[in-house]
């Protein structure tokens, strides 16, 4: 095993103490949680109860402290280019052979996430007070969502592979409790156990990745690990490489682990909208990108990211198209754009893939938040079709969603338009015209699936039973914030091919180059492309204005024909699990139950026990108590004694 | 106090035969008495632990000839290896007596009393350095898990507990044959009897057949109490029809016992041969990770769903032992007690159940969670601890084993590694029916956890918490002493064969041999 020993660069003393202000943003959530926790607990046990806002109040100031320090934190590495905040948290272990410290760091890459993630993660939680006003479980969902975002941080904070895994796992167990929130309904409960095994599916081979990378480089932290890359064995990193993928894609709910994310919607709507759309899911694409020296040593695999990327968007959006429950439509849609970024991490074009996690946190949040400002305000309703002509009813989440959709259909100048054509762009400037062709189709898709969403919500008349009411300020807030958010944040990466400034590529640069190609030829084919995604997505709109744009009575149901039996099957990927792996294996545990362990190994042991006792039956018989038997049965036995004998000490006796 | 460890193994020893022969005429004193042995020999332990000094090789040695003219010794000594078993026993044992003491089932005295000498066979067997005195306390662990099982046990406790001491008994009478038969090569080879065990460390047995029917004489009685498949059909019908607070002590300490001999017996006298059955046992290990985790997913009985989950942990513990590498080891020692803590909590847990509801049918509860929060918060807790969550105890040991498994044998980690995911699918699947989905249970009263229990529990949850994040206070005092053994393996010294007849007849060894 080599060696290494982890190098810190000494800074200056002034800056170590801010340094440790690092280990606040991971450690004030997570203070958060173990307070909201115990409390929760206490207050279970003696029946009392303390006020909701006091439990808003609490779960609130971790993140926003956080937030607040993540900019301080910020600000002078704008000023400073070379500035990385990099600080120890604790000795994790040191077994005499290797030591493993925690460290964290905040550079270019993790410094954009952790702005990201808190900005939103305290919107979230800011809409959450208002969401679960009156849950009779309040205090435990701030706990368990304060937990989520501290571990949240300590992902993507993590200057190591274990750091990175912690952080990994634990958002995975705050998923799970947080999908199965109201664990009376048996189905949610089943949801997050769905969750958490298929997350763990690709833990393994995260960890074996893991586990062979540190026998290659003998390191675990990235450092470590970037400076050994090219010492490993050529025929071992493509394992890596792959086992490594394997987790992002279970996290990242990509072929063939993405089953889970759909029935994660049974969570409470503010958690969909952080945890399964903007931070958490966004987890393996940031795995890539962290270890893009890996990937990029590693065509092949590289390779089959963009494949399954490309095969999980194209897939998820054709689903999202019959999808009738408004969370399922933003759920797939969730996956799909997971896809994308996964085709644009695959080409090399990490900065692009970040870009594009960086702005669908934005839109898909305020969707997700707009859905749950819809659901709060029908009385819990979820089905498009009992929705409509919610416009004057709910203005602001109207006009957050109308950008939102706007954005995510990839529409000029909104966010989304910026982040899918860089993708777009870098997959046909690498040759793949293939994926850019899956990832033109997809967008068209997305518009048309994403405006029925936005026309059965809010076109045409009220169809469903409840009274509408309207959203309270806590609501209008993170939803105004947000959709001012999938306005603007797109500027931050315009195009550099039409000359433009992107400071996103720019920003990333220290970690995977930036290259200025505004060749004239390069600017008119960029121009072309453009005209070509947008277009497509404008089709994709008109389409479903003219559908869906103005419905007053029954939603028309879809045509039954093979293609919407096998998009409302999701392409059969649940029942091919179930009768593939889970049915043998519930089936092979009954067998054990009932077969194996009584018959088959308790038998024979059994068998011998009897085996045993009829041996000792039949000695019993030969002693029938005739002395001149036991005579004869002396004689016999000392002639072998005999025999033995000389065979043992005087070999050649018997040999004639 | 030179005789420190004596006393460990004394003190409820004489204890607890006293307060057996006390307790009827004496009841009342008999409990009290009792808690107040197992507190004071906690305190020893602590006190051992804080002499402890962090280097290789025996401490605290005490010896005393006993039976010279054989060699036998009463020689005792602690090391890296067997410290956190000193510790935890105790530890274990005191929670035991507090959990029976608070409990509804009124235990009779004679309980307590024989808690008492199960502990003194445990820590006797724990800190024995001569193989003679070690089978004594092996066999000595065995009478009152008898008698504790046999009395108080559940409906089907007869057939359970004979089944459990034939097995048992099988492996020690092997076990005991082979130590004499060590003894005799000891002997020929010296010219004089010894059972010491770091004595016996230099005969380095060698490679043929006759040292590798040693070996598994020497092995079987350790992999039958751990155990390994497919040694292990006694494990779920005594895990569940054993009191559940002895389960508890069953699964937690009487089941290392096994690992310990391993790595303190087994391999170090044959390291030549370690390198031949590693494979062979490594493969059994596994079957027995996936085994286990699957028969648990088909269990109807929580009882018998946790009793097969540790059959699946333990087996990870012995494939640790049996790819004896640096990471490994020291996995599997840390892992000792992670698996003694989280699945003994959750026999603990079980054991309120059972006597709440009367009930351990998984079919007959549901949706605890709602009822009893705080109880059902610990469940979880443990689960996770079992399932080897990060940032908790037993993602340390996990994580260290598999690390070691996989960088020497990179399919055989991907075979253990399925732990990860049976783990948590039989343990999820269990919390889902258990404390999820509707409430279900057959009386009326919600189960309360009183401050008692609260109190008894609280060292595992700290445990649990603190020994994921906070590991050096372990491997700080371990290190040393695995670095010795791991020396064992590869000190170039001539090796020798046991032979069947006595060393002065050399040709026999060639008819034998050629």
């Amino acid at each position: 095993m080599l060696l290494h020993a982890t190098a810190h660069t000494t800074l200056p003393t002034a800056s170590l103490q801010l340094n440790s202000l690092l280990n606040l943003v991971v450690l004030l959530p997570l203070a958060g949680a173990l307070v909201l926790g115990l409390g929760t607990l206490y207050n279970a046990q003696n029946k009392t109860g303390i006020s909701e806002r006091v439990v808003t109040a609490i779960g609130c100031a971790g993140p926003l402290l956080a937030t607040v320090l993540a900019f301080l934190l910020f600000l002078p590495m704008m000023g400073d280019p070379s500035r990385v905040w990099h600080s120890p948290l604790l000795t994790w272990m040191d077994i005499g052979s290797f030591k493993i410290e925690l460290g964290l760091v905040m550079d270019h890459l993790s410094g954009i996430m952790l702005l990201m993630i808190t900005f939103i993660g305290t919107l979230i939680h800011l809409f959450s007070a208002s969401y679960m006003q009156g849950d009779r479980s309040f205090s435990r969902y701030f706990a368990y969502l304060n937990l989520f975002l501290g571990s949240m941080l300590l992902l993507i904070l993590s200057d190591n592979m274990i750091g990175l895994f912690m952080g990994w796992e634990g958002v995975g167990v705050c998923s799970y409790l947080l999908i199965g929130f109201w664990f009376e309904d048996a189905a949610k409960a089943g949801a997050g156990t769905k969750a958490f095994l298929l997350n763990r599916v690709g833990d393994l081979g995260f960890i074996l990745g893991i586990f062979l990378l540190f026998q290659e480089t003998g390191a675990f932290d990235f450092a470590g690990i970037q400076a050994h890359i090219g010492q490993t064995s050529a025929e071992r990193l493509p394992l890596i490489a792959f086992l490594l993928l394997v987790g992002a894609l279970g996290k990242s709910a990509q072929i063939p682990l993405h089953v889970w994310l759909p029935d994660a919607m049974a969570g409470p709507t503010p958690v969909s909208a952080l945890i399964h759309a903007a931070t958490m899911v966004t987890a393996g694409v940031y795995l890539v990108a962290r270890l893009h020296f890996v990937y990029t040593a590693t065509p092949s695999v590289a390779w089959l990211i963009i494949l399954i990327g490309g095969l999980t968007a194209l897939m998820a959006a054709s689903i999202a198209l019959v999808q009738n429950d408004i969370k399922k439509v933003l759920a797939y849609s969730t996956v799909s754009q997971l896809g994308y970024m996964f085709m644009g991490v695959g080409a090399g074009a990490y900065a692009a893939g970040i870009f594009h996690v960086f702005t669908h946190a934005f839109f898909k949040a305020a969707l997700f938040l707009g859905a749950g400002a819809i659901i709060h305000a029908l009385h819990h309703e979820q089905d498009l079709r009992k929705m409509g002509g919610l416009r004057s009813k709910l203005p602001i989440t109207h006009l957050a969603m109308l950008v939102s959709c706007l954005a995510i259909a990839g529409i000029p100048p909104f966010a989304g338009f910026f982040s899918k054509d860089e993708i777009l762009w870098s997959l046909w400037e690498k040759g793949h015209f293939v994926f850019w062709g899956m990832g033109l189709l997809t967008a068209g898709l997305t518009a048309f699936y994403m405006f029925r969403l936005y026309f059965l919500a809010f076109g045409g008349t009220y169809r469903g039973e409840h009274e509408a009411h309207p959203e309270p300020l806590l609501m209008k807030l993170p939803l105004g914030l947000l959709g001012l958010g999938a306005v603007t944040v797109g500027f931050l990466g315009m195009p550099a091919t039409l000359g433009l400034p992107n400071w996103f590529v720019h920003w990333l640069a220290p970690l995977y180059g930036e290259h200025h190609a505004s060749d004239p030829a390069a600017q008119g084919l960029s121009l072309i492309l453009m005209a070509a995604s947008v277009l497509v997505a404008g089709a994709g709109i008109l389409l479903a204005l003219k559908r869906f744009g103005k419905i007053t009575g029954e939603v028309p149901a879809l045509p039954e024909n093979a293609l919407t039996a096998l998009l409302n099957e999701k392409f059969g990927f649940d029942s091919l699990y179930q009768t593939a792996v889970v049915g043998p294996i519930m089936a092979a545990g009954r067998f054990c139950r009932q077969v194996a362990e009584p018959v088959m190994i308790d038998g024979l042991i059994r068998a011998g026990i009897w085996g045993y006792y009829a041996f000792s039956l039949c000695l019993r018989t030969l002693q029938f108590g005739q002395l001149r038997a036991y005579a004869h049965y002396l004689i016999f036995g000392l002639f072998i004694l005999a025999y033995v004998y000389f065979v043992l000490h005087l070999p050649g006796v018997f040999q004639l | 106090m030179n005789h420190l460890l004596s006393l460990l193994i004394f003190l409820p020893l004489v204890g607890g035969l006293v307060l057996l022969a006390l307790s009827r005429k004496f009841a009342s004193v008999v409990k009290p008495a009792a808690l107040g042995i197992a507190l004071i020999n906690l305190l020893l332990a602590a006190l051992v632990g804080f002499r402890f000094q962090p280097q290789a090789g025996f401490q605290m040695e005490e010896k005393l000839a006993w039976i010279p003219k054989m060699g036998i010794e009463y020689h005792l000594a602690i090391d890296g290896i067997s410290l956190f078993l000193v510790l935890l026993i105790p530890i274990f044992i005191l929670i035991a007596l507090c959990m029976a003491q608070f409990s509804k089932n009124a235990y009779p005295p004679a309980f307590f009393a024989l808690l008492l000498c199960f502990e003194a066979g445990l820590l006797g067997t724990t800190l024995a350095l001569n193989l003679f005195l070690f089978y004594l306390f092996w066999e000595l662990m065995l009478i009152p898990a008898f008698f504790l099982i046999g009395l108080w046990g559940g409906p089907k406790r007869k057939p359970a507990v004979l089944k459990f001491v034939i097995y048992t008994m099988a492996g020690s009478l092997v076990f005991l044959l082979s130590i004499l038969f060590l003894g005799v090569q000891f002997y020929s080879k010296t010219g004089e009897w010894s059972f010491a065990l770091p004595q016996l460390y230099q005969l380095r047995m060698g490679m043929g057949p006759v040292a590798s029917l040693l070996f598994f004489g020497f092995a079987l009685a350790f992999l039958i109490k751990v155990p390994l498949f497919p040694l292990h059909t006694w494990l779920p019908d005594t895990y569940s029809e054993a009191p559940t607070i002895v389960t508890f002590l069953l699964s937690g300490l009487m089941a290392k016992m096994g690992i310990y001999g391993l790595l303190r017996i087994t391999i170090p006298l044959f390291p030549q041969l370690l390198e031949r059955w590693a494979p062979l046992l490594s493969l059994l290990a596994i079957a027995g990770i996936v085994y286990g985790a699957i028969a648990a997913l088909g269990q109807t009985n929580l009882k018998r769903l946790i009793a097969y989950s540790s059959l699946s942990h333990m087996s990870l513990l012995v494939l640790g032992v049996f790819t004896w590498n640096l990471a490994s080891l020291q996995g599997t020692l840390y892992h000792m007690i992670n698996h003694a803590v989280a699945t003994g909590a959750l026999f603990l847990l079980v054991s309120l159940i059972e006597e709440h509801y009367g009930t351990t049918e998984i079919a007959e509860l549901g949706g605890l969670a709602k009822e009893t929060p705080l109880f059902a918060s610990l469940f979880l807790l443990m689960t996770f601890a079992s399932i080897g969550v990060p940032g908790l105890n037993g993602f340390v040991g996990e994580f260290l084993i598999l690390l070691g498994v996989t960088t020497q044998v990179p399919l055989l980690g991907l075979g253990a590694g399925l732990t990860l995911i049976l783990s948590a699918a039989y343990m999820l699947w269990l919390t889902q029916r258990l404390l999820f989905g509707p409430l279900k249970s057959p009386v009326a009263e919600p189960l309360k956890l009183c401050r008692y229990r609260q109190i008894v529990l609280a060292p595992l949850v700290l445990a649990v918490v603190l020994m994921g994040l906070y590991t050096q206070p372990v491997f700080e005092r371990t290190t040393a002493s695995v670095r010795q053994y791991l020396q064992m393996l590869h000190q170039p010294q001539q090796v020798s064969e046991p032979t069947l007849l006595s060393d002065t007849l050399p040709a026999s060894e060639a008819q034998i041999h050629g």
